[in-house]
Protein backbone atom coordinates (compact mmCIF):
# COMPACT_ATOMS: atom_id res chain seq x y z
CA UNK A 1 0.00 0.00 0.00
CA UNK A 2 1.52 3.30 -1.10
CA UNK A 3 2.13 6.20 1.27
CA UNK A 4 0.28 9.15 -0.23
CA UNK A 5 2.43 12.16 -1.12
CA UNK A 6 1.59 15.37 0.85
CA UNK A 7 0.78 17.13 -2.43
CA UNK A 8 -1.92 14.52 -3.14
CA UNK A 9 -3.21 14.71 0.42
CA UNK A 10 -4.03 18.37 -0.27
CA UNK A 11 -6.04 17.41 -3.34
CA UNK A 12 -7.97 14.82 -1.40
CA UNK A 13 -8.70 17.29 1.40
CA UNK A 14 -9.94 19.91 -1.09
CA UNK A 15 -12.28 17.44 -2.77
CA UNK A 16 -13.57 16.22 0.56
CA UNK A 17 -14.73 19.74 1.39
CA UNK A 18 -16.76 19.93 -1.83
CA UNK A 19 -19.91 18.13 -3.01
CA UNK A 20 -17.53 15.82 -4.88
CA UNK A 21 -16.24 14.14 -1.70
CA UNK A 22 -17.05 10.75 -3.23
CA UNK A 23 -14.38 11.42 -5.85
CA UNK A 24 -11.84 11.82 -3.04
CA UNK A 25 -12.80 8.40 -1.68
CA UNK A 26 -12.47 6.85 -5.13
CA UNK A 27 -9.07 8.50 -5.70
CA UNK A 28 -7.75 7.60 -2.26
CA UNK A 29 -8.59 3.94 -2.81
CA UNK A 30 -6.76 3.97 -6.12
CA UNK A 31 -3.72 5.75 -4.63
CA UNK A 32 -3.48 3.36 -1.72
CA UNK A 33 -3.70 0.42 -4.11
CA UNK A 34 -0.47 1.52 -5.82
CA UNK A 35 2.72 -0.34 -4.90
CA UNK A 36 5.04 1.40 -2.48
CA UNK A 37 8.16 2.44 -4.38
CA UNK A 38 11.60 3.31 -2.96
CA UNK A 39 11.89 6.96 -1.90
CA UNK A 40 15.46 7.19 -0.75
CA UNK A 41 16.66 9.69 -3.34
CA UNK A 42 15.08 12.90 -4.61
CA UNK A 43 14.69 11.30 -8.05
CA UNK A 44 12.77 8.37 -6.57
CA UNK A 45 10.51 10.69 -4.60
CA UNK A 46 9.81 12.80 -7.70
CA UNK A 47 9.01 9.64 -9.67
CA UNK A 48 6.74 8.29 -6.89
CA UNK A 49 4.86 11.60 -6.72
CA UNK A 50 4.55 11.66 -10.53
CA UNK A 51 3.00 8.17 -10.55
CA UNK A 52 0.56 9.19 -7.83
CA UNK A 53 -0.40 12.43 -9.59
CA UNK A 54 -1.13 10.50 -12.78
CA UNK A 55 -3.16 7.90 -10.91
CA UNK A 56 -5.12 10.67 -9.17
CA UNK A 57 -5.82 12.24 -12.57
CA UNK A 58 -7.12 8.95 -13.97
CA UNK A 59 -9.21 8.15 -10.89
CA UNK A 60 -10.87 11.57 -10.81
CA UNK A 61 -11.29 12.24 -14.50
CA UNK A 62 -12.53 8.84 -15.69
CA UNK A 63 -16.01 9.23 -14.14
CA UNK A 64 -16.09 12.92 -15.10
CA UNK A 65 -15.22 12.22 -18.74
CA UNK A 66 -17.74 9.38 -18.75
CA UNK A 67 -20.40 11.85 -17.58
CA UNK A 68 -19.36 14.31 -20.26
CA UNK A 69 -19.75 11.66 -22.93
CA UNK A 70 -23.13 10.59 -21.54
CA UNK A 71 -24.37 14.20 -21.44
CA UNK A 72 -23.20 14.87 -25.01
CA UNK A 73 -24.87 11.64 -26.16
CA UNK A 74 -28.09 12.56 -24.36
CA UNK A 75 -28.20 16.01 -25.99
CA UNK A 76 -27.96 14.30 -29.38
CA UNK A 77 -30.48 11.52 -28.65
CA UNK A 78 -33.33 13.27 -26.85
CA UNK A 79 -34.60 15.35 -29.82
CA UNK A 80 -35.17 12.07 -31.71
CA UNK A 81 -37.89 11.38 -29.14
CA UNK A 82 -39.31 14.89 -29.50
CA UNK A 83 -37.81 15.96 -26.17
CA UNK A 84 -36.66 19.47 -25.37
CA UNK A 85 -35.43 18.75 -21.85
CA UNK A 86 -34.68 15.89 -19.47
CA UNK A 87 -35.35 17.05 -15.92
CA UNK A 88 -33.82 15.14 -13.03
CA UNK A 89 -36.56 14.57 -10.46
CA UNK A 90 -35.68 16.06 -7.08
CA UNK A 91 -32.44 17.68 -8.30
CA UNK A 92 -31.21 20.26 -5.80
CA UNK A 93 -28.57 21.71 -8.12
CA UNK A 94 -29.10 24.05 -11.04
CA UNK A 95 -29.77 23.35 -13.81
CA UNK A 96 -31.94 20.27 -13.28
CA UNK A 97 -32.03 19.77 -17.05
CA UNK A 98 -29.56 17.04 -17.96
CA UNK A 99 -29.38 18.51 -21.48
CA UNK A 100 -28.21 21.92 -20.27
CA UNK A 101 -24.98 23.11 -21.89
CA UNK A 102 -23.94 24.40 -18.44
CA UNK A 103 -23.26 20.79 -17.46
CA UNK A 104 -20.71 20.40 -20.22
CA UNK A 105 -19.17 23.79 -19.40
CA UNK A 106 -18.78 22.90 -15.70
CA UNK A 107 -17.27 19.53 -16.60
CA UNK A 108 -14.83 21.12 -19.06
CA UNK A 109 -13.78 23.70 -16.48
CA UNK A 110 -13.17 20.96 -13.90
CA UNK A 111 -11.04 18.96 -16.33
CA UNK A 112 -9.02 22.05 -17.24
CA UNK A 113 -8.45 22.91 -13.56
CA UNK A 114 -7.29 19.38 -12.75
CA UNK A 115 -4.80 19.42 -15.62
CA UNK A 116 -3.49 22.86 -14.67
CA UNK A 117 -3.20 22.03 -10.96
CA UNK A 118 -1.40 18.77 -11.62
CA UNK A 119 1.12 20.55 -13.82
CA UNK A 120 1.74 22.95 -10.94
CA UNK A 121 2.11 20.06 -8.54
CA UNK A 122 4.76 18.42 -10.69
CA UNK A 123 6.74 21.68 -10.42
CA UNK A 124 6.09 21.97 -6.68
CA UNK A 125 7.35 18.43 -6.09
CA UNK A 126 10.51 19.10 -8.11
CA UNK A 127 11.18 22.32 -6.19
CA UNK A 128 10.53 20.60 -2.89
CA UNK A 129 12.90 17.75 -3.66
CA UNK A 130 15.49 20.09 -5.17
CA UNK A 131 15.43 22.14 -2.00
CA UNK A 132 15.65 19.02 0.15
CA UNK A 133 18.77 17.68 -1.62
CA UNK B 1 -5.82 23.52 0.30
CA UNK B 2 -6.10 23.54 -3.51
CA UNK B 3 -8.52 26.44 -3.87
CA UNK B 4 -8.91 26.27 -7.66
CA UNK B 5 -9.80 22.57 -7.44
CA UNK B 6 -12.20 23.18 -4.57
CA UNK B 7 -13.97 25.94 -6.54
CA UNK B 8 -14.25 23.79 -9.69
CA UNK B 9 -15.52 20.84 -7.63
CA UNK B 10 -18.09 23.08 -5.91
CA UNK B 11 -19.36 24.23 -9.30
CA UNK B 12 -19.42 20.67 -10.63
CA UNK B 13 -21.44 19.48 -7.64
CA UNK B 14 -24.10 22.12 -8.29
CA UNK B 15 -24.16 22.24 -12.09
CA UNK B 16 -23.95 18.53 -12.81
CA UNK B 17 -26.88 17.01 -10.97
CA UNK B 18 -27.03 13.23 -10.82
CA UNK B 19 -23.34 12.78 -11.66
CA UNK B 20 -22.55 10.26 -8.93
CA UNK B 21 -25.65 8.21 -9.68
CA UNK B 22 -24.93 8.21 -13.42
CA UNK B 23 -28.32 9.62 -14.34
CA UNK B 24 -27.29 10.94 -17.77
CA UNK B 25 -26.10 7.46 -18.73
CA UNK B 26 -29.34 5.98 -17.41
CA UNK B 27 -31.30 8.34 -19.67
CA UNK B 28 -29.10 7.50 -22.66
CA UNK B 29 -29.69 3.76 -22.25
CA UNK B 30 -33.43 4.25 -21.73
CA UNK B 31 -33.78 6.41 -24.84
CA UNK B 32 -31.58 4.23 -27.01
CA UNK B 33 -33.64 1.13 -26.19
CA UNK B 34 -36.84 2.99 -27.07
CA UNK B 35 -35.44 4.21 -30.38
CA UNK B 36 -33.97 0.81 -31.25
CA UNK B 37 -37.18 -1.14 -30.55
CA UNK B 38 -39.53 1.51 -31.93
CA UNK B 39 -39.96 -0.23 -35.31
CA UNK B 40 -41.32 -3.37 -33.62
CA UNK B 41 -44.33 -1.39 -32.40
CA UNK B 42 -47.02 0.71 -34.06
CA UNK B 43 -46.49 3.79 -31.92
CA UNK B 44 -44.02 5.33 -29.50
CA UNK B 45 -45.21 7.91 -26.97
CA UNK B 46 -43.23 9.87 -24.43
CA UNK B 47 -45.69 10.46 -21.60
CA UNK B 48 -45.83 12.24 -18.27
CA UNK B 49 -47.23 10.45 -15.22
CA UNK B 50 -50.77 11.46 -16.18
CA UNK B 51 -50.40 9.61 -19.46
CA UNK B 52 -50.22 12.82 -21.51
CA UNK B 53 -47.60 13.46 -24.22
CA UNK B 54 -44.70 15.59 -23.05
CA UNK B 55 -41.57 17.20 -24.45
CA UNK B 56 -40.08 17.49 -20.97
CA UNK B 57 -38.99 14.10 -19.67
CA UNK B 58 -38.81 13.86 -15.87
CA UNK B 59 -36.19 11.24 -15.06
CA UNK B 60 -36.62 9.39 -11.77
CA UNK B 61 -33.90 10.76 -9.49
CA UNK B 62 -33.75 7.81 -7.10
CA UNK B 63 -35.30 4.33 -6.89
CA UNK B 64 -39.05 4.82 -6.84
CA UNK B 65 -42.55 3.65 -7.55
CA UNK B 66 -45.07 4.23 -10.33
CA UNK B 67 -46.95 7.33 -9.17
CA UNK B 68 -50.70 7.48 -9.22
CA UNK B 69 -51.91 9.34 -12.28
CA UNK B 70 -53.86 11.67 -9.98
CA UNK B 71 -50.69 13.07 -8.42
CA UNK B 72 -50.26 16.82 -8.92
CA UNK B 73 -46.55 16.99 -8.05
CA UNK B 74 -43.48 16.54 -10.22
CA UNK B 75 -43.51 12.85 -11.09
CA UNK B 76 -41.41 10.70 -13.41
CA UNK B 77 -42.21 10.32 -17.10
CA UNK B 78 -42.03 7.11 -19.12
CA UNK B 79 -42.01 5.86 -22.71
CA UNK B 80 -44.85 3.78 -24.08
CA UNK B 81 -44.43 1.38 -27.00
CA UNK B 82 -47.86 0.45 -28.23
CA UNK B 83 -49.20 -2.19 -30.61
CA UNK B 84 -52.87 -1.53 -30.00
CA UNK B 85 -55.44 -3.61 -28.15
CA UNK B 86 -54.48 -7.02 -29.58
CA UNK B 87 -50.72 -6.66 -29.60
CA UNK B 88 -47.97 -5.86 -27.20
CA UNK B 89 -48.08 -2.65 -25.23
CA UNK B 90 -45.17 -1.99 -22.95
CA UNK B 91 -43.56 0.84 -21.03
CA UNK B 92 -39.95 1.82 -20.42
CA UNK B 93 -38.99 3.34 -17.06
CA UNK B 94 -35.84 4.22 -15.17
CA UNK B 95 -35.02 3.44 -11.51
CA UNK B 96 -38.27 1.60 -10.99
CA UNK B 97 -38.87 -0.66 -7.99
CA UNK B 98 -40.43 -4.12 -8.18
CA UNK B 99 -41.81 -6.51 -5.60
CA UNK B 100 -39.38 -9.35 -4.98
CA UNK B 101 -40.51 -12.88 -4.16
CA UNK B 102 -39.54 -12.29 -0.52
CA UNK B 103 -41.60 -9.11 -0.35
CA UNK B 104 -38.47 -6.96 -0.46
CA UNK B 105 -38.41 -4.23 -3.13
CA UNK B 106 -35.74 -4.24 -5.83
CA UNK B 107 -34.80 -1.51 -8.28
CA UNK B 108 -33.86 -1.87 -11.93
CA UNK B 109 -31.98 1.05 -13.47
CA UNK B 110 -33.86 0.62 -16.75
CA UNK B 111 -36.88 -1.65 -17.13
CA UNK B 112 -39.54 -2.59 -19.64
CA UNK B 113 -42.87 -3.63 -18.14
CA UNK B 114 -46.31 -4.54 -19.41
CA UNK B 115 -48.49 -1.48 -19.91
CA UNK B 116 -51.46 -3.32 -18.42
CA UNK B 117 -49.60 -3.99 -15.17
CA UNK B 118 -48.37 -0.40 -14.98
CA UNK B 119 -51.85 0.98 -15.63
CA UNK B 120 -53.32 -1.02 -12.77
CA UNK B 121 -50.82 0.55 -10.39
CA UNK B 122 -51.16 4.01 -11.96
CA UNK B 123 -54.96 4.01 -11.85
CA UNK B 124 -54.84 3.15 -8.16
CA UNK B 125 -52.70 4.65 -5.44
CA UNK B 126 -49.41 4.05 -7.24
CA UNK B 127 -46.69 1.72 -5.96
CA UNK B 128 -44.12 -0.88 -6.87
CA UNK B 129 -44.50 -3.11 -9.91
CA UNK B 130 -46.12 -6.35 -8.74
CA UNK B 131 -44.97 -8.49 -11.70
CA UNK B 132 -41.57 -9.30 -13.18
CA UNK B 133 -40.19 -7.08 -15.94
CA UNK B 134 -39.87 -7.97 -19.62
CA UNK B 135 -36.44 -6.39 -19.76
CA UNK B 136 -34.24 -5.30 -16.87
CA UNK B 137 -30.89 -3.55 -16.91
CA UNK B 138 -28.39 -2.77 -14.19
CA UNK B 139 -25.93 0.03 -14.94
CA UNK B 140 -22.74 0.40 -12.93
CA UNK B 141 -21.08 3.50 -14.17
CA UNK B 142 -18.75 5.34 -11.86
CA UNK B 143 -15.92 2.92 -11.25
CA UNK B 144 -14.53 3.23 -14.75
CA UNK B 145 -11.46 1.19 -15.60
CA UNK B 146 -11.43 -0.56 -12.27
CA UNK B 147 -12.51 -4.18 -12.03
CA UNK B 148 -15.90 -4.40 -10.38
CA UNK B 149 -16.14 -6.23 -7.10
CA UNK B 150 -17.85 -9.60 -7.34
CA UNK B 151 -20.30 -8.45 -4.68
CA UNK B 152 -21.87 -6.01 -7.12
CA UNK B 153 -22.84 -8.67 -9.64
CA UNK B 154 -23.77 -10.98 -6.78
CA UNK B 155 -26.26 -8.36 -5.62
CA UNK B 156 -27.79 -8.17 -9.10
CA UNK B 157 -28.08 -11.97 -9.26
CA UNK B 158 -30.08 -11.83 -6.04
CA UNK B 159 -32.30 -9.17 -7.57
CA UNK B 160 -32.88 -11.31 -10.69
CA UNK B 161 -33.74 -14.39 -8.61
CA UNK B 162 -36.08 -12.32 -6.48
CA UNK B 163 -37.89 -10.84 -9.46
CA UNK B 164 -37.99 -14.00 -11.60
CA UNK B 165 -37.69 -17.02 -9.27
CA UNK B 166 -39.11 -19.56 -11.72
CA UNK B 167 -36.70 -18.58 -14.48
CA UNK B 168 -33.81 -20.51 -12.98
CA UNK B 169 -35.12 -24.04 -12.88
CA UNK B 170 -34.13 -26.27 -15.79
CA UNK B 171 -36.01 -29.31 -14.48
CA UNK B 172 -38.00 -30.45 -11.48
CA UNK B 173 -38.56 -33.85 -9.85
CA UNK B 174 -42.21 -34.92 -9.88
CA UNK B 175 -44.01 -37.71 -8.02
CA UNK B 176 -44.26 -39.16 -4.50
CA UNK B 177 -42.35 -42.36 -5.17
CA UNK B 178 -38.65 -42.79 -5.81
CA UNK B 179 -37.12 -42.48 -8.23
CA UNK B 180 -39.05 -39.34 -8.96
CA UNK B 181 -39.60 -38.41 -12.54
CA UNK B 182 -37.35 -35.66 -13.82
CA UNK B 183 -39.38 -33.23 -15.92
CA UNK B 184 -37.84 -30.50 -18.05
CA UNK B 185 -39.42 -27.14 -17.37
CA UNK B 186 -40.12 -24.72 -20.17
CA UNK B 187 -37.71 -21.90 -19.64
CA UNK B 188 -39.37 -18.63 -20.51
CA UNK B 189 -37.73 -16.42 -23.11
CA UNK B 190 -38.49 -13.33 -21.04
CA UNK B 191 -37.45 -11.54 -18.94
CA UNK B 192 -34.12 -10.52 -20.41
CA UNK B 193 -31.60 -9.18 -17.90
CA UNK B 194 -28.50 -7.12 -18.71
CA UNK B 195 -25.54 -5.85 -16.72
CA UNK B 196 -23.71 -2.89 -18.26
CA UNK B 197 -20.55 -1.24 -16.95
CA UNK B 198 -17.61 0.82 -18.16
CA UNK B 199 -15.46 -1.16 -15.72
CA UNK B 200 -13.98 -4.61 -16.25
CA UNK B 201 -15.64 -7.78 -15.00
CA UNK B 202 -13.52 -10.51 -13.45
CA UNK B 203 -13.81 -14.15 -14.59
CA UNK B 204 -15.86 -15.19 -11.52
CA UNK B 205 -18.22 -12.23 -12.00
CA UNK B 206 -18.78 -13.17 -15.64
CA UNK B 207 -19.38 -16.83 -14.76
CA UNK B 208 -21.86 -15.86 -12.07
CA UNK B 209 -23.79 -13.64 -14.46
CA UNK B 210 -23.79 -16.21 -17.26
CA UNK B 211 -24.95 -19.04 -15.00
CA UNK B 212 -28.04 -17.02 -14.14
CA UNK B 213 -28.67 -15.95 -17.71
CA UNK B 214 -27.60 -12.33 -17.27
CA UNK B 215 -26.09 -10.79 -20.39
CA UNK B 216 -23.09 -8.68 -19.46
CA UNK B 217 -21.24 -5.93 -21.31
CA UNK B 218 -18.09 -4.47 -19.73
CA UNK B 219 -15.71 -1.63 -20.68
CA UNK B 220 -18.59 0.34 -22.18
CA UNK B 221 -18.64 4.00 -23.18
CA UNK B 222 -21.88 6.02 -23.44
CA UNK B 223 -21.30 6.60 -27.16
CA UNK B 224 -20.50 2.95 -27.77
CA UNK B 225 -23.71 1.10 -26.95
CA UNK B 226 -24.28 -0.38 -30.41
CA UNK B 227 -23.31 -3.91 -29.41
CA UNK B 228 -25.66 -3.79 -26.41
CA UNK B 229 -28.54 -2.38 -28.43
CA UNK B 230 -27.95 -4.97 -31.15
CA UNK B 231 -28.16 -7.78 -28.60
CA UNK B 232 -31.27 -6.37 -26.94
CA UNK B 233 -32.92 -5.83 -30.31
CA UNK B 234 -32.19 -9.35 -31.55
CA UNK B 235 -33.29 -11.16 -28.39
CA UNK B 236 -36.32 -8.95 -27.87
CA UNK B 237 -37.49 -9.24 -31.49
CA UNK B 238 -37.14 -13.04 -31.48
CA UNK B 239 -38.87 -13.37 -28.12
CA UNK B 240 -41.69 -11.07 -29.15
CA UNK B 241 -42.22 -12.99 -32.39
CA UNK B 242 -42.32 -16.35 -30.54
CA UNK B 243 -44.68 -14.94 -27.95
CA UNK B 244 -47.05 -13.38 -30.49
CA UNK B 245 -47.06 -16.55 -32.59
CA UNK B 246 -48.61 -18.32 -29.61
CA UNK B 247 -51.48 -15.88 -29.35
CA UNK B 248 -54.71 -17.42 -30.76
CA UNK B 249 -55.65 -14.27 -32.63
CA UNK B 250 -52.33 -14.02 -34.43
CA UNK B 251 -52.98 -13.48 -38.16
CA UNK B 252 -50.52 -16.21 -39.20
CA UNK B 253 -52.40 -18.77 -37.09
CA UNK B 254 -55.64 -17.56 -38.58
CA UNK B 255 -54.40 -18.06 -42.14
CA UNK B 256 -52.96 -21.49 -41.34
CA UNK B 257 -56.26 -22.64 -39.94
CA UNK B 258 -58.33 -21.63 -42.95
Amino acid sequence: MATIDPELLEYLASLRESPMAWLAELAEQRLKALDETPRETAGQRIEAAHIQLQEFRRAVLEPIKFEREATAELIELAPNLGLKSVILEGATGLPADLMSPHRLEAIDRFIAVIDEELRKSERIVRQREGEAE
Amino acid sequence: MKEALKDAADELGVAVAGLKAGKAFEAVVLFRIALRLDHLFDQLHVLNHNGEPTTEFVLRGAPGHIPTKYSTGEEPSYIELDNGPVGWSVELHNSLEFDGASGVEHELDVAMIWKEAAEQVRNGKGGTVPVEPILGLELKDHAAHATLEKNLIRAFVTCVIELSPLRHFGSISVGREYPRKEVETRRPWFPLYYYLTPASLSGPSRRLAEFYGIMHFANLAPSDLDSVMGDIHLKFAVGKAIFERRLPHHPIDGEAGE
